[in-house]
Protein backbone atom coordinates (compact mmCIF):
# COMPACT_ATOMS: atom_id res chain seq x y z
CA UNK A 1 0.00 0.00 0.00
CA UNK A 2 2.98 2.34 0.82
CA UNK A 3 5.10 1.25 -1.95
CA UNK A 4 2.20 3.38 -4.49
CA UNK A 5 0.44 6.00 -4.20
CA UNK A 6 0.35 9.83 -3.77
CA UNK A 7 2.99 9.72 -1.02
CA UNK A 8 5.73 10.24 -3.28
CA UNK A 9 4.43 12.70 -5.61
CA UNK A 10 2.97 15.41 -3.00
CA UNK A 11 6.79 15.07 -1.22
CA UNK A 12 7.43 16.45 -5.10
CA UNK A 13 4.83 19.03 -4.97
CA UNK A 14 5.76 20.68 -2.27
CA UNK A 15 9.58 20.41 -2.78
CA UNK A 16 9.77 24.28 -3.04
CA UNK A 17 8.16 24.71 0.57
CA UNK A 18 9.85 21.49 1.77
CA UNK A 19 13.12 22.33 0.46
CA UNK A 20 12.86 26.05 1.94
CA UNK A 21 12.10 24.23 5.39
CA UNK A 22 14.85 22.08 5.33
CA UNK A 23 16.87 25.18 4.41
CA UNK A 24 15.81 27.14 7.38
CA UNK A 25 16.17 24.11 9.64
CA UNK A 26 19.90 23.99 8.46
CA UNK A 27 20.56 27.32 9.73
CA UNK A 28 18.34 27.20 12.97
CA UNK A 29 21.11 23.92 13.74
CA UNK A 30 23.39 26.91 13.01
CA UNK A 31 22.29 29.07 15.95
CA UNK A 32 20.54 31.84 13.60
CA UNK A 33 17.60 32.50 15.68
CA UNK A 34 16.04 34.63 12.64
CA UNK A 35 15.24 30.63 11.06
CA UNK A 36 13.45 29.75 13.48
CA UNK A 37 11.46 33.14 13.44
CA UNK A 38 11.19 32.11 9.87
CA UNK A 39 10.15 28.63 10.76
CA UNK A 40 7.38 30.18 13.23
CA UNK A 41 6.14 32.75 10.37
CA UNK A 42 5.53 29.88 7.87
CA UNK A 43 3.96 27.10 10.34
CA UNK A 44 2.53 28.82 13.64
CA UNK A 45 -1.19 28.89 12.25
CA UNK A 46 -1.33 25.32 11.42
CA UNK A 47 0.35 23.75 14.73
CA UNK A 48 -1.42 26.32 16.46
CA UNK A 49 -4.88 25.63 14.85
CA UNK A 50 -4.07 21.91 15.61
CA UNK A 51 -3.13 22.37 19.25
CA UNK A 52 -6.76 24.77 19.60
CA UNK A 53 -8.61 22.14 18.06
CA UNK A 54 -7.35 19.55 20.95
CA UNK A 55 -6.79 21.38 24.25
CA UNK A 56 -9.77 23.82 23.37
CA UNK A 57 -8.25 26.58 25.49
CA UNK A 58 -6.20 28.89 24.08
CA UNK A 59 -4.15 29.34 26.73
CA UNK A 60 -2.75 25.40 26.64
CA UNK A 61 -2.81 26.23 22.84
CA UNK A 62 -0.22 28.56 23.10
CA UNK A 63 1.80 27.23 25.31
CA UNK A 64 2.18 24.04 23.18
CA UNK A 65 3.26 26.12 20.13
CA UNK A 66 5.62 27.49 22.59
CA UNK A 67 7.13 23.88 23.54
CA UNK A 68 6.66 23.06 19.80
CA UNK A 69 8.74 25.49 18.29
CA UNK A 70 11.01 25.07 21.18
CA UNK A 71 11.78 21.30 20.52
CA UNK A 72 12.29 22.23 17.06
CA UNK A 73 15.14 24.76 17.73
CA UNK A 74 16.47 22.31 20.26
CA UNK A 75 16.53 19.35 17.63
CA UNK A 76 17.01 21.00 14.73
CA UNK A 77 20.67 19.93 14.37
CA UNK A 78 19.63 16.34 14.56
CA UNK A 79 17.56 16.91 11.28
CA UNK A 80 17.87 14.41 8.94
CA UNK A 81 17.05 16.93 5.84
CA UNK A 82 17.39 13.48 3.30
CA UNK A 83 14.38 12.15 4.73
CA UNK A 84 11.90 14.89 6.52
CA UNK A 85 9.42 16.86 5.73
CA UNK A 86 9.18 19.55 8.38
CA UNK A 87 5.55 20.91 8.04
CA UNK A 88 4.72 17.29 9.10
CA UNK A 89 6.76 16.76 11.94
CA UNK A 90 6.11 20.18 13.92
CA UNK A 91 2.62 18.94 13.24
CA UNK A 92 3.07 15.79 14.72
CA UNK A 93 4.75 17.18 17.68
CA UNK A 94 1.63 19.80 18.03
CA UNK A 95 -0.62 16.84 18.22
CA UNK A 96 1.49 14.58 20.62
CA UNK A 97 2.22 17.80 23.22
CA UNK A 98 -1.25 19.08 23.31
CA UNK A 99 -2.59 15.10 23.73
CA UNK A 100 0.05 15.81 26.26
CA UNK A 101 -2.29 18.90 27.69
CA UNK A 102 -5.10 16.54 27.89
CA UNK A 103 -3.70 13.88 29.84
CA UNK A 104 -1.89 16.64 32.44
CA UNK A 105 -5.55 18.36 33.08
CA UNK A 106 -7.27 14.57 32.96
CA UNK A 107 -4.48 12.69 34.85
CA UNK A 108 -6.93 9.57 35.22
CA UNK A 109 -5.75 8.71 31.82
CA UNK A 110 -2.17 9.49 32.09
CA UNK A 111 -0.10 6.62 30.55
CA UNK A 112 -2.41 5.22 28.97
CA UNK A 113 -1.52 4.24 25.17
CA UNK A 114 -1.80 0.37 25.04
CA UNK A 115 -3.61 -0.65 22.21
CA UNK A 116 -2.94 -0.04 18.36
CA UNK A 117 -4.59 2.79 16.85
CA UNK A 118 -4.47 6.42 16.14
CA UNK A 119 -3.56 6.93 19.45
CA UNK A 120 -0.40 5.14 20.13
CA UNK A 121 1.52 7.39 17.58
CA UNK A 122 5.12 7.62 18.99
CA UNK A 123 6.70 10.74 20.21
CA UNK A 124 7.74 12.29 16.90
CA UNK A 125 11.75 11.64 16.34
CA UNK A 126 13.08 14.72 13.44
CA UNK A 127 14.42 11.99 11.70
CA UNK A 128 11.97 9.98 10.87
CA UNK A 129 10.08 10.15 7.78
CA UNK A 130 6.96 12.40 7.36
CA UNK A 131 4.73 12.61 4.77
CA UNK A 132 2.95 16.51 4.75
CA UNK A 133 -0.59 16.31 2.94
CA UNK A 134 -1.01 18.90 -0.11
CA UNK A 135 -4.06 22.05 0.87
CA UNK A 136 -6.11 19.42 -2.32
CA UNK A 137 -5.83 16.28 -0.10
CA UNK A 138 -6.40 18.53 3.10
CA UNK A 139 -9.77 19.29 1.61
CA UNK A 140 -10.57 16.26 0.20
CA UNK A 141 -10.36 14.33 3.83
CA UNK A 142 -12.04 17.17 5.34
CA UNK A 143 -14.46 16.36 2.85
CA UNK A 144 -14.41 12.91 3.82
CA UNK A 145 -14.43 13.22 7.14
CA UNK A 146 -17.50 15.07 6.80
CA UNK A 147 -19.22 12.38 4.45
CA UNK A 148 -18.17 9.48 7.12
CA UNK A 149 -21.33 7.99 8.82
CA UNK A 150 -21.18 9.69 12.40
CA UNK A 151 -20.27 6.81 14.36
CA UNK A 152 -17.11 6.54 12.27
CA UNK A 153 -16.61 10.51 12.39
CA UNK A 154 -16.58 10.00 16.05
CA UNK A 155 -14.29 7.64 16.57
CA UNK A 156 -11.56 8.79 13.78
CA UNK A 157 -12.41 12.69 15.93
CA UNK A 158 -11.63 10.91 19.33
CA UNK A 159 -8.86 9.03 18.02
CA UNK A 160 -7.13 11.31 16.61
CA UNK A 161 -8.16 14.88 18.29
CA UNK A 162 -8.74 13.45 21.83
CA UNK A 163 -6.11 10.67 21.49
CA UNK A 164 -8.01 7.91 22.67
CA UNK A 165 -7.11 4.78 22.28
CA UNK A 166 -9.65 2.39 20.75
CA UNK A 167 -10.51 0.99 23.46
CA UNK A 168 -11.05 4.13 25.78
CA UNK A 169 -13.33 4.83 22.66
CA UNK A 170 -15.20 1.71 22.92
CA UNK A 171 -15.89 2.28 26.89
CA UNK A 172 -16.47 6.13 25.69
CA UNK A 173 -19.34 5.35 23.32
CA UNK A 174 -20.33 2.02 25.15
CA UNK A 175 -19.60 0.30 21.63
CA UNK A 176 -17.95 -3.00 21.61
CA UNK A 177 -14.04 -2.79 20.75
CA UNK A 178 -14.21 -4.71 17.74
CA UNK A 179 -16.96 -2.62 16.22
CA UNK A 180 -15.26 0.20 17.64
CA UNK A 181 -11.65 -1.35 15.38
CA UNK A 182 -14.30 -2.40 12.48
CA UNK A 183 -15.19 1.51 12.20
CA UNK A 184 -11.62 3.13 12.35
CA UNK A 185 -10.01 0.98 9.87
CA UNK A 186 -13.18 1.15 7.59
CA UNK A 187 -12.97 5.32 8.31
CA UNK A 188 -9.18 5.69 7.64
CA UNK A 189 -9.74 3.51 4.80
CA UNK A 190 -12.03 6.02 3.58
CA UNK A 191 -9.51 9.44 4.23
CA UNK A 192 -6.86 7.30 2.44
CA UNK A 193 -9.35 6.20 -0.84
CA UNK A 194 -9.59 10.47 -0.34
CA UNK A 195 -6.26 10.61 -0.49
CA UNK A 196 -5.46 9.20 -3.33
CA UNK A 197 -8.29 9.96 -5.11
CA UNK A 198 -5.79 13.25 -5.93
CA UNK A 199 -3.41 13.76 -8.01
CA UNK A 200 -1.17 16.67 -6.91
CA UNK A 201 -0.70 19.20 -9.41
CA UNK A 202 3.21 20.93 -9.35
CA UNK A 203 2.88 24.23 -7.31
CA UNK A 204 0.24 22.62 -4.77
CA UNK A 205 1.35 22.73 -0.88
CA UNK A 206 -0.48 23.47 2.30
CA UNK A 207 0.87 27.05 2.56
CA UNK B 1 -1.03 0.78 10.99
CA UNK B 2 0.81 3.68 11.77
CA UNK B 3 3.96 2.59 10.22
CA UNK B 4 2.59 3.20 6.86
CA UNK B 5 3.85 5.84 5.25
CA UNK B 6 0.51 6.24 3.61
CA UNK B 7 -1.47 6.67 6.82
CA UNK B 8 1.23 9.31 8.63
CA UNK B 9 0.13 11.46 5.10
CA UNK B 10 -3.68 10.92 6.52
CA UNK B 11 -2.31 11.80 9.74
CA UNK B 12 -1.43 15.40 8.55
CA UNK B 13 -4.16 15.74 6.81
CA UNK B 14 -6.34 15.28 9.45
CA UNK B 15 -4.21 17.58 11.70
CA UNK B 16 -4.66 20.02 8.87
CA UNK B 17 -8.31 19.88 8.42
CA UNK B 18 -9.14 21.63 11.56
CA UNK B 19 -10.18 25.36 11.15
CA UNK B 20 -7.25 27.23 10.81
CA UNK B 21 -6.96 29.60 13.33
CA UNK B 22 -3.74 32.76 13.69
CA UNK B 23 -2.51 32.59 16.92
CA UNK B 24 -2.23 36.24 18.81
CA UNK B 25 0.10 38.19 17.82
CA UNK B 26 1.92 38.74 21.34
CA UNK B 27 3.06 34.45 21.10
CA UNK B 28 5.29 34.55 18.43
CA UNK B 29 8.21 36.86 20.30
CA UNK B 30 7.32 34.93 23.51
CA UNK B 31 7.48 31.53 21.58
CA UNK B 32 11.02 32.98 19.88
CA UNK B 33 12.45 34.45 23.47
CA UNK B 34 11.53 30.62 25.16
CA UNK B 35 13.10 29.03 22.64
CA UNK B 36 16.26 30.47 22.06
CA UNK B 37 16.62 30.33 25.79
CA UNK B 38 19.69 28.22 26.66
CA UNK B 39 18.34 24.37 27.26
CA UNK B 40 20.07 24.33 30.46
CA UNK B 41 17.29 26.54 31.38
CA UNK B 42 13.95 25.48 32.85
CA UNK B 43 11.31 25.88 30.28
CA UNK B 44 9.42 28.51 30.33
CA UNK B 45 6.79 27.10 29.23
CA UNK B 46 3.27 27.90 32.08
CA UNK B 47 2.75 24.43 32.84
CA UNK B 48 5.03 22.11 33.64
CA UNK B 49 6.26 18.64 31.55
CA UNK B 50 3.85 15.81 32.32
CA UNK B 51 5.87 13.26 34.33
CA UNK B 52 3.35 10.36 33.07
CA UNK B 53 4.73 10.93 29.76
CA UNK B 54 8.42 12.17 29.74
CA UNK B 55 8.85 14.38 26.52
CA UNK B 56 11.10 13.43 23.62
CA UNK B 57 13.74 15.80 23.31
CA UNK B 58 14.42 18.14 26.33
CA UNK B 59 14.92 14.89 28.60
CA UNK B 60 17.21 13.27 26.69
CA UNK B 61 21.08 13.48 27.69
CA UNK B 62 22.80 17.24 26.71
CA UNK B 63 25.15 15.25 24.61
CA UNK B 64 22.54 13.73 22.35
CA UNK B 65 20.98 17.14 21.77
CA UNK B 66 23.39 19.83 19.99
CA UNK B 67 23.70 23.16 20.94
CA UNK B 68 22.48 25.51 18.52
CA UNK B 69 25.35 27.94 19.35
CA UNK B 70 28.32 28.41 22.29
CA UNK B 71 26.92 29.63 25.32
CA UNK B 72 29.10 32.57 25.62
CA UNK B 73 26.68 34.69 23.09
CA UNK B 74 23.96 33.47 26.00
CA UNK B 75 25.43 35.63 28.86
CA UNK B 76 22.80 38.35 28.58
CA UNK B 77 20.11 36.30 27.84
CA UNK B 78 21.46 34.18 30.79
CA UNK B 79 19.15 37.56 32.75
CA UNK B 80 16.39 37.96 30.99
CA UNK B 81 15.79 34.43 30.96
CA UNK B 82 15.70 33.93 34.90
CA UNK B 83 13.09 37.37 34.76
CA UNK B 84 10.96 35.08 32.52
CA UNK B 85 11.12 31.98 33.79
CA UNK B 86 9.97 33.82 37.14
CA UNK B 87 7.37 35.92 34.92
CA UNK B 88 6.48 32.76 33.24
CA UNK B 89 6.21 30.84 36.96
CA UNK B 90 3.85 33.64 37.99
CA UNK B 91 1.60 33.52 35.43
CA UNK B 92 1.00 30.06 35.66
CA UNK B 93 0.27 30.75 39.53
CA UNK B 94 -1.52 33.78 38.36
CA UNK B 95 -3.54 31.94 35.31
CA UNK B 96 -4.73 29.18 38.57
CA UNK B 97 -5.62 31.94 40.61
CA UNK B 98 -7.60 33.85 37.49
CA UNK B 99 -9.21 30.09 36.61
CA UNK B 100 -10.73 30.37 40.65
CA UNK B 101 -12.08 34.08 40.30
CA UNK B 102 -13.21 33.26 36.77
CA UNK B 103 -15.40 30.83 38.23
CA UNK B 104 -16.40 32.59 41.53
CA UNK B 105 -17.42 35.06 39.07
CA UNK B 106 -19.01 32.80 37.05
CA UNK B 107 -21.19 31.54 40.11
CA UNK B 108 -21.13 35.38 41.56
CA UNK B 109 -23.37 35.91 38.03
CA UNK B 110 -25.33 32.97 38.27
CA UNK B 111 -26.63 33.84 41.65
CA UNK B 112 -27.87 37.17 40.30
CA UNK B 113 -29.43 35.57 37.52
CA UNK B 114 -30.80 33.33 39.54
CA UNK B 115 -32.66 36.20 41.79
CA UNK B 116 -33.35 38.37 38.55
CA UNK B 117 -35.08 35.07 38.14
CA UNK B 118 -36.77 34.41 41.30
CA UNK B 119 -37.77 38.75 40.97
CA UNK B 120 -39.53 38.13 38.05
CA UNK B 121 -41.17 35.34 38.59
CA UNK B 122 -42.86 36.77 41.85
CA UNK B 123 -43.70 39.79 39.58
CA UNK B 124 -45.48 37.44 37.57
CA UNK B 125 -47.68 35.99 40.28
CA UNK B 126 -48.21 39.49 41.73
CA UNK B 127 -49.73 40.61 38.17
CA UNK B 128 -51.46 37.55 38.07
CA UNK B 129 -52.78 37.63 41.78
CA UNK B 130 -53.93 40.82 40.99
CA UNK B 131 -55.40 40.28 37.77
CA UNK B 132 -57.57 37.41 39.43
CA UNK B 133 -58.60 39.81 42.09
CA UNK B 134 -59.76 42.19 39.40
CA UNK B 135 -61.98 39.30 37.72
CA UNK B 136 -63.40 38.75 40.87
CA UNK B 137 -64.71 42.23 41.79
CA UNK B 138 -65.85 42.54 37.84
CA UNK B 139 -67.66 39.26 38.43
CA UNK B 140 -69.06 39.37 41.34
CA UNK B 141 -72.55 39.46 42.02
CA UNK B 142 -72.66 42.44 44.06
CA UNK B 143 -70.32 44.98 41.65
CA UNK B 144 -71.26 48.37 40.84
CA UNK B 145 -69.58 50.58 38.61
CA UNK B 146 -69.67 54.36 38.64
CA UNK B 147 -67.45 56.80 35.92
CA UNK B 148 -65.06 59.50 36.90
CA UNK B 149 -64.95 62.49 35.31
CA UNK B 150 -61.62 64.40 34.88
CA UNK B 151 -61.67 67.89 36.84
CA UNK B 152 -60.63 70.78 35.48
CA UNK B 153 -57.94 71.56 34.77
CA UNK B 154 -57.60 68.00 34.15
CA UNK B 155 -60.65 67.50 31.92
CA UNK B 156 -59.21 64.71 29.62
CA UNK B 157 -58.53 62.03 32.85
CA UNK B 158 -61.28 60.03 33.08
CA UNK B 159 -62.51 56.83 34.84
CA UNK B 160 -64.04 53.90 36.26
CA UNK B 161 -64.46 52.55 39.69
CA UNK B 162 -66.06 49.03 40.54
CA UNK B 163 -67.14 48.07 44.00
CA UNK B 164 -68.44 44.88 45.57
CA UNK B 165 -69.07 44.97 48.92
CA UNK B 166 -67.81 41.45 49.43
CA UNK B 167 -64.85 41.24 46.81
CA UNK B 168 -63.52 44.62 46.90
CA UNK B 169 -62.64 48.03 44.64
CA UNK B 170 -61.09 47.86 41.48
CA UNK B 171 -60.06 51.38 39.97
CA UNK B 172 -58.80 52.09 36.88
CA UNK B 173 -57.82 55.45 35.09
CA UNK B 174 -56.20 56.94 32.11
CA UNK B 175 -55.39 60.75 30.65
CA UNK B 176 -54.38 61.80 34.39
CA UNK B 177 -51.65 64.20 34.10
CA UNK B 178 -48.00 63.73 35.02
CA UNK B 179 -47.42 64.81 38.92
CA UNK B 180 -45.04 67.13 40.16
CA UNK B 181 -42.10 66.14 42.26
CA UNK B 182 -43.03 64.95 46.02
CA UNK B 183 -46.92 64.35 44.98
CA UNK B 184 -49.01 61.64 44.61
CA UNK B 185 -52.43 60.95 43.57
CA UNK B 186 -54.45 59.63 46.28
CA UNK B 187 -57.85 57.24 45.74
CA UNK B 188 -61.40 58.01 48.14
CA UNK B 189 -64.70 57.18 48.44
CA UNK B 190 -66.86 58.70 50.77
CA UNK B 191 -68.96 56.70 53.01
CA UNK B 192 -71.63 58.26 54.99
CA UNK B 193 -70.26 61.54 54.82
CA UNK B 194 -66.74 60.09 55.41
CA UNK B 195 -63.56 60.16 53.43
CA UNK B 196 -61.79 56.47 53.07
CA UNK B 197 -58.52 56.28 51.71
CA UNK B 198 -58.23 53.78 49.26
CA UNK B 199 -54.02 54.16 48.87
CA UNK B 200 -51.75 56.59 46.84
CA UNK B 201 -50.99 55.59 43.70
CA UNK B 202 -48.82 57.00 41.02
CA UNK B 203 -49.82 57.59 36.95
CA UNK B 204 -48.03 54.96 34.17
CA UNK B 205 -45.79 57.19 31.33
CA UNK B 206 -48.65 56.68 29.42
CA UNK B 207 -51.02 58.40 31.83
CA UNK B 208 -53.02 55.14 32.86
CA UNK B 209 -53.56 53.52 36.21
CA UNK B 210 -55.22 51.05 38.51
CA UNK B 211 -55.55 50.35 41.98
CA UNK B 212 -56.87 47.24 43.68
CA UNK B 213 -58.18 47.87 46.77
CA UNK B 214 -60.56 46.94 50.44
CA UNK B 215 -63.75 47.35 49.98
CA UNK B 216 -65.40 50.44 51.46
CA UNK B 217 -66.95 49.99 54.81
CA UNK B 218 -70.59 50.72 53.11
CA UNK B 219 -72.32 52.34 50.84
CA UNK B 220 -70.46 54.81 48.39
CA UNK B 221 -71.23 58.43 48.36
CA UNK B 222 -68.95 59.38 45.72
CA UNK B 223 -65.33 58.65 44.47
CA UNK B 224 -62.73 60.74 44.00
CA UNK B 225 -58.80 61.42 43.26
CA UNK B 226 -56.79 63.94 44.70
CA UNK B 227 -53.50 65.62 44.30
CA UNK B 228 -51.83 64.61 47.65
CA UNK B 229 -48.25 65.07 48.97
CA UNK B 230 -46.01 61.81 49.00
CA UNK B 231 -47.22 59.30 51.29
CA UNK B 232 -51.00 60.69 51.55
CA UNK B 233 -53.13 62.46 53.87
CA UNK B 234 -55.90 60.89 56.20
CA UNK B 235 -58.04 63.15 54.46
CA UNK B 236 -57.96 64.67 51.29
CA UNK B 237 -56.63 68.10 51.00
CA UNK B 238 -55.80 68.68 47.44
CA UNK B 239 -57.17 68.95 44.34
CA UNK B 240 -59.73 66.86 43.00
CA UNK B 241 -58.58 65.32 39.58
CA UNK B 242 -61.13 62.55 39.37
CA UNK B 243 -64.81 62.64 40.66
CA UNK B 244 -67.50 60.51 40.11
CA UNK B 245 -71.12 59.37 41.91
CA UNK B 246 -72.06 55.77 41.54
CA UNK B 247 -75.20 55.18 39.84
CA UNK B 248 -76.88 52.64 42.83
Amino acid sequence: MSSEGPLASPSKADEPDAAADRQILGRMAAGDESALAALYDRHATPVYSLALRIVRRPEDAEDVVQQVFTQAWRSSGRYDAARGVVAAWLLMMARTRALDFLRRRNPARAGVSDDAGLAAIPDPEPSVEYAVATREQVERVRSAIDALPDEQRLAVELAYYDGLTQTEIAARTATPLGTVKTRVRTALQALRAAMAATQPRPGTSHD
Amino acid sequence: MIEDPEDRQVLDALGRAVPQVAPPAALRARVLAAATRPSSEPAASAVPPSSARPLPFPDRSPADVPQPSPPSRWPWLLTAAAALVAVATSLGWNSARGEIARLQATISDLRVNATALLNVRAEFDRERSDRERAVAILSAGDVHSAPLAGVAPATAARGRAYVSASRGLFFAAEALPPLAAGRTYQLWTIVAGQPVSHGVFGPEADGRAQVLAQAPPGPVDAIAVTIEPAGGVPAPTGDKVLLGIPSN
